[in-house]
């Protein structure tokens, strides 16, 4: 503390005089500095702040994936879906193998996983996340963009109806307290699109769906009498893996982000074609096209996966979303921060053994077999853009070649470069210059896009045996366990069950059942829907799978198919 | 196994234990030993020169010493003059002559002329003069020679030199350094050997001694050091007055503190700021900091406050005086050494509990200023050093051992916590807000890493009055000490989630505890155990200076840190608590307890 000296009485007037004129002056000088720097200051304070941050050459992307609908189109809900005679027919018995028409709602509210998924945010798992995220404090609503966030793949009806928040924000969003019909999770509407306009008209014979589904672009299709506006088609694969994938990887509307995962919300490992696979069908698919099904999911799948993603992150980088925000820690590799400081022998994850790929991390990159080609790509203390959609967009290049793929590689290339440079950086120049690279690649993805679905055609069982012998191959097959998941999904999706090839079909059928057992999760870091590993089986040795996927790769390729 | 781990724990080995090379210090020893003798001839000489002391002293800081006794024996002459300017250059050439055959090897110390030489000159060896003239009683004079041979910090470069060490040759290949360039001086000399990084590089002969005198002491200049530093008066001069002249207070805990956290926290106007991207090459982390533990685990080269000789007071003569000693007393202490009260302030208050108090506030002051310093420039702002390790570095599963303390959202991450911890300053007036700590909660949760520029505005709204608590005639009380440990562990139960806060506490409270058993003779065993206890959890002591950072020492430290269990050292605190209260009620101020 510095002591203040008491001036001499007699100096006193003197010093008051200069204290007079100091003041004055400093007054002068200030009123000089605060015209001048205000505006400086205003201009500064707002490079970082939150309300200008919008960047100024924003134009809406055409997003056919789901932005249309956000609040603006009613949903009716399931229910109105739901008459005997329309779709809530009864369930098929054991006699009917194939869905009967008419049993569509009764079909997915008593199978699909998709109905259940209010009571999952009911849960009290997903309170705790709630609350973690302050969207619900003390039994109150306390974010309603965060709650929004939630809603929007959660339930149907829930996306900005008064009815739902209000009765959330009084009843911390308690099943029980709030009414079925808007608390229905995802419901018809979420895939099939909002049916105030077309419900009156579907079921007419002038109704065509192909038609109808133009309208999702924007380019409303008037019917005789009513507009249609918001029936999508999902006879397409493609606009089905869209849909899908909307909120399975999230989009402009949907945002599950590094906040939700450090909460406690699991990680999102979508994959197109396994998940349809999956999924309790409510409907028949064309039997002609059977054999190569699962390639055309798989294939639609990488586009629709890379497409969501990229819509994503440029809503994160563009922060569009009010639940977004910026740096988004989920575009990077989950292991690249999340490793231990020490190695394994300081501290081995808890049942170290059990998988082939968790030695460090959870979705470790494999470090057992250095170097890592991540490790090769970036500087030291660098993050590596989380790959798990992005990498589909290799097999667009293969199956659409050209000169647009090729500058859409490039493209690629240049934004991973971007983000690997930047990393976490907050600064706006990095977040305007990965937006600006992420909206060219999402412009030019779309332009593909038509080329696209018309090789999704032409796709067969051959060439997707040919992408997946090509995976299986890879160096990095066993550095990185994403990548082998890809792998994995690709051999998979050739669908060697249709073969009539035996001797060739059993062995890649057994290295297929290796190859997926050492990509389970190890325990203690399974999520509950994702199949756990037997304890009691014997770890699988690294040499052993690696033999198992050149099996299956050679396999794949003698195959006849 | 990780086989990044395993590489690393390689180059680590591969720092063996750097022993100064034996040479370098014979020489400085063979040096010193000439210099004396030549000073003793010289004091002989000159005790009837006493009129040339303008002249020897300038060239001899030991022939003031001889004038000074000469000047009380002999009358001023001018005949003797001349004589005396002849012989004095005469000593001044052999000196030098002396000095230049000195048995030169690799690792001859090339002395500049301010630097190590300056001050091993003189902080050496004592001579008898020095002995005679009561000097030894009041400073060491052994300095050097300590500093040389027992202290780490003579070794911060020769450990990080890129011909010796591997591990340094890896991390500059890492972030594309070349290890002759520029950004190894700027980047790691400045800690490493105190260099200013916008200075040029310097020669090999300065840089070899690391952490060397004027990196704490502050840079001086020829002159001030002949004009003032030289001159017996320099002892009466406060302690403001020498740092006008260049030479920093560091019996003050606050202003010493300040000069160790500069490198053991950081200072980014310094060019002193262990990146991420360091880190990420291989630099050892930076472990918490208790001032009073590290200073303690420094070899001292320096003579404690209770080792000088207290002048006489009450009639009593001192047992050993030198020249200026009541000035020397009243300069650093003011009047108070004069009364019974007054030296038992200054030798038995709770200094070292003092000092471990003001460096934790201390520390805080520098990590808020680091972490205001980032936010004011936009390219370091966001870098991952400013935020806890355990923030991002720690295992994803089900139920996890994550540490989150309270009011804290997850997947945010917060700066270094035990940055940022609480501490109770009740026992000294001048204070950190506390409550204002929780404040920051915010500005980090807003969004990742937080929003630069309310960081800017939050740290600067805490860059306070830095604690002048040190005013050294401060006296803390038993009871201000009580208070303190009671408080540190109440405050600190829920601030303990990570290791490094805890170690932290872990030494603030056995500095604290252990003087509070040194003043009192009171039943030491239940307060013994826990400390013990404590220390065995947290792995308080701290290496022994000579002991090189070998590779399992780094990998303990991290492997601690991974599997550390806050709620052991939580009950070790909470049974340590009614015992501080208890055991430790009443304190005897008798002096002959002291040591």
């Amino acid at each position: 503390m510095a002591k203040l000296r008491t001036p001499s009485y007699d100096k006193v007037g003197p010093i008051l005089v200069r204290i007079t004129a100091v003041m004055l002056r400093s007054a002068v000088y200030l009123l000089m500095w605060i015209i001048i720097a205000c505006p400086l200051a205003v201009t500064s304070l707002c490079s970082d702040g939150t309300k200008l941050d919008q960047i100024s050459d924003t134009q809406t992307l055409p997003n056919h994936t789901s932005g249309e609908f956000s609040g603006n189109t009613p949903i009716r809900g399931a229910a109105s879906c739901a008459a005997a005679t329309c779709h809530g027919g009864p369930l098929p018995g054991n006699a009917s193998p194939v869905a009967p028409r008419g049993s569509e709602y009764s079909l997915w509210l008593s199978r699909d996983p998709h109905s259940r998924s209010w009571r999952t945010l009911c849960s009290n798992e997903s309170l705790v996340i709630l609350e973690k995220l302050r969207i619900i404090r003390s039994g109150k609503l306390a974010d309603i963009a965060g709650f929004q966030n939630c809603l929007a793949c959660h339930n149907t009806t829930g996306l900005g109806t008064a009815t739902v928040m209000s009765a959330a924000a009084n009843n911390a969003t308690r099943e029980n307290t709030l009414r079925p019909e808007i608390s229905e999770g995802v419901g018809c509407e979420a895939c099939h699109g909002p049916a105030e306009s077309w419900y009156h008209e579907h079921f007419r014979p002038s109704f065509r769906s192909s038609a109808a589904s133009s309208a999702i672009t924007g380019n409303h299709t008037e019917f005789p009498g009513n507009r249609v506006d918001g029936f999508v088609d999902l006879k397409s694969i493609l606009k089905r893996a869209q849909r899908c994938a909307s909120c399975h990887v999230g989009d402009a509307d949907r945002d599950m982000n590094h906040d939700l995962i450090a909460a406690g919300h699991p990680i999102l490992n979508f994959e197109f074609a396994s998940y349809h696979e999956a999924l309790p069908k409510h409907w028949r698919e064309k039997t002609d096209t059977a054999r190569d099904r699962r390639a055309k999911l798989w294939l639609a799948g990488q586009f629709a996966m890379a497409q969501a993603e990229l819509n994503l992150t440029l809503a994160r980088a563009e922060q569009s979303h009010a639940a977004s925000v910026w740096p988004e820690l989920s575009v990077f590799q989950c292991s690249d921060c999340h490793q231990a400081l020490t190695s394994a022998i300081t501290k081995p994850m808890p049942n170290a053994n059990t998988s082939l790929f968790d030695s460090t991390s959870l979705l470790g990159t494999l470090a057992k077999d250095p170097p890592r080609t991540a490790v090769q790509l970036r500087d030291s203390g660098n993050l590596n853009p989380r790959r798990w959609n992005l990498a589909g967009m290799e097999s667009i290049f293969q199956a659409a070649p050209g000169r647009d793929a090729e500058e859409l590689r490039e493209q690629l290339a240049s934004l991973e470069n971007k983000l690997v440079t930047y990393g976490l950086r907050p600064d706006r120049t990095s977040r305007t210059t990965i937006a600006t690279r992420t909206r060219s690649l999402a412009e030019n993805l779309l332009n593909l896009e038509s080329q696209f679905s018309e090789s999704i055609t032409h796709w067969d069982r051959a060439r997707q045996a040919n992408v997946a012998s090509g995976l299986l191959r890879s160096d990095n097959l066993i550095r990185d366990w994403e990548f082998a998941c890809r792998a994995y999904s690709a051999a998979w999706a050739v669908d060697i069950s249709f073969s009539a090839d035996v001797a060739h079909t059993t062995t890649a059928n057994e290295s297929l059942l290796i190859l997926r057992e050492g990509l389970i999760f190890p325990i203690g870091t399974q999520s509950s829907l994702f199949p756990r590993r037997d304890s009691r089986r014997q770890p699988l040795d690294i040499n052993h799978w690696k033999k198992a996927a050149e099996a299956c790769a050679e396999e794949l390729e003698k195959l006849q198919l | 196994m990780n086989l990044l781990g395993e590489r690393n724990k390689e180059i680590y080995q591969g720092i063996s234990e750097y022993k100064l090379d034996a040479q370098a210090s014979e020489s400085i020893m063979a040096i010193t030993r000439l210099r004396v003798v030549i000073v003793l001839v010289k004091t002989h000489l000159s005790l009837g020169f006493s009129s040339a002391r303008r002249s020897a002293s300038a060239s001899f800081p030991a022939c003031l010493l001889a004038q000074r006794a000469g000047r009380v024996l002999l009358p001023t002459g001018s005949l003797y003059y001349c004589l005396s300017v002849l012989i004095s250059l005469g000593f001044f050439l052999t000196e030098r002559l002396l000095i230049a055959q000195a048995p030169t090897s690799v690792n001859q110390p090339q002395f500049t002329a301010i630097g190590v030489k300056e001050c091993a000159a003189c902080h050496s060896n004592p001579s008898p003069i020095h002995q005679r003239l009561g000097i030894t009683s009041f400073v060491r004079m052994v300095e050097a020679r300590e500093w040389l041979n027992h202290d780490r910090h003579a070794l911060a470069y020769k450990y990080v030199d890129p011909k010796h060490n591997e591990l340094t040759r890896k991390i500059c290949e890492k972030l594309g350094w070349s290890p002759s360039g520029d950004e190894f001086v700027s980047q790691c000399l400045t800690c490493h050997a105190g260099v200013d990084h916008r200075a040029k590089r310097p020669s090999e002969s300065v840089l070899q001694y690391g952490v060397q005198c004027e990196s704490c002491h502050g840079a001086g200049s020829q002159l001030t050091r002949v004009e003032h530093h030289q001159q017996v008066n320099w002892r009466a001069k406060t302690p403001a007055q020498k740092k006008a002249l260049g030479m920093n207070d560091l019996r003050s805990p606050k202003d010493s503190a300040e000069i160790c956290f500069s490198c053991h926290i950081g200072e980014i106007d310094q060019n002193r700021f262990v990146t991420h991207a360091m880190y990420a090459a291989g630099h050892p982390p930076l472990p918490p900091v208790d001032f009073q533990s590290l200073l303690d685990a420094m070899p001292p080269h320096w003579k404690s406050l209770a080792e000088k000789p207290v002048p006489a007071i009450d009639g009593q003569p001192s047992p050993q005086r030198f020249e200026l000693q009541d000035e020397y007393f009243a300069a650093n202490f003011g009047d108070k050494y004069k009364m019974p009260v007054g030296q038992m302030a200054i030798r038995q208050s709770y200094r070292r509990t003092q000092a471990s108090l003001i460096g934790g506030q201390v520390a805080q002051q520098v990590a808020i200023e680091l972490l205001r310093d980032a936010a004011s420039r936009e390219n370091l702002w966001g870098d991952y050093a400013l935020y806890d390790c355990n923030a991002c570095h720690h295992e994803l599963q089900r139920p996890s051992q994550r540490r989150q303390a309270a009011g804290r959202i997850p997947g945010r991450p917060f700066p270094m916590a035990w940055w940022l911890a609480e501490l109770p300053t009740e026992a000294l007036e001048n204070r950190l807000p506390g409550p204002r700590i929780m404040a920051i909660n915010d500005v980090f949760n807003a969004k990742p890493f937080g929003q630069r520029m309310q960081v800017l505005e939050a740290m600067n709204e805490f860059v306070v009055e830095s604690p002048t608590s040190a005013e050294r005639s401060r006296i803390m009380t038993g009871a201000q000490v009580r208070q303190w440990v009671q408080q540190l562990i109440t405050l600190r139960d829920d601030d303990i989630h990570d290791y490094w806060t805890a170690k932290q506490t872990g030494w603030m409270v056995t500095i604290a505890c252990r003087e509070l058993l040194h003043h009192k003779s009171v039943s030491r065993e239940p307060i013994d155990r826990l400390l013990h206890e404590l220390s065995q959890e947290l792995d308080l002591p701290i290496a022994k200076p000579r002991n090189s950072p070998s590779a399992q020492s780094i990998f303990l430290e991290l492997e601690k840190n991974n599997r550390f269990d806050p709620q052991r050292t939580r009950e070790i605190l909470r049974q340590l608590l009614p015992q501080v209260e208890q055991n430790l009620q009443s304190e005897r101020l008798d002096a002959q307890t002291i040591r």
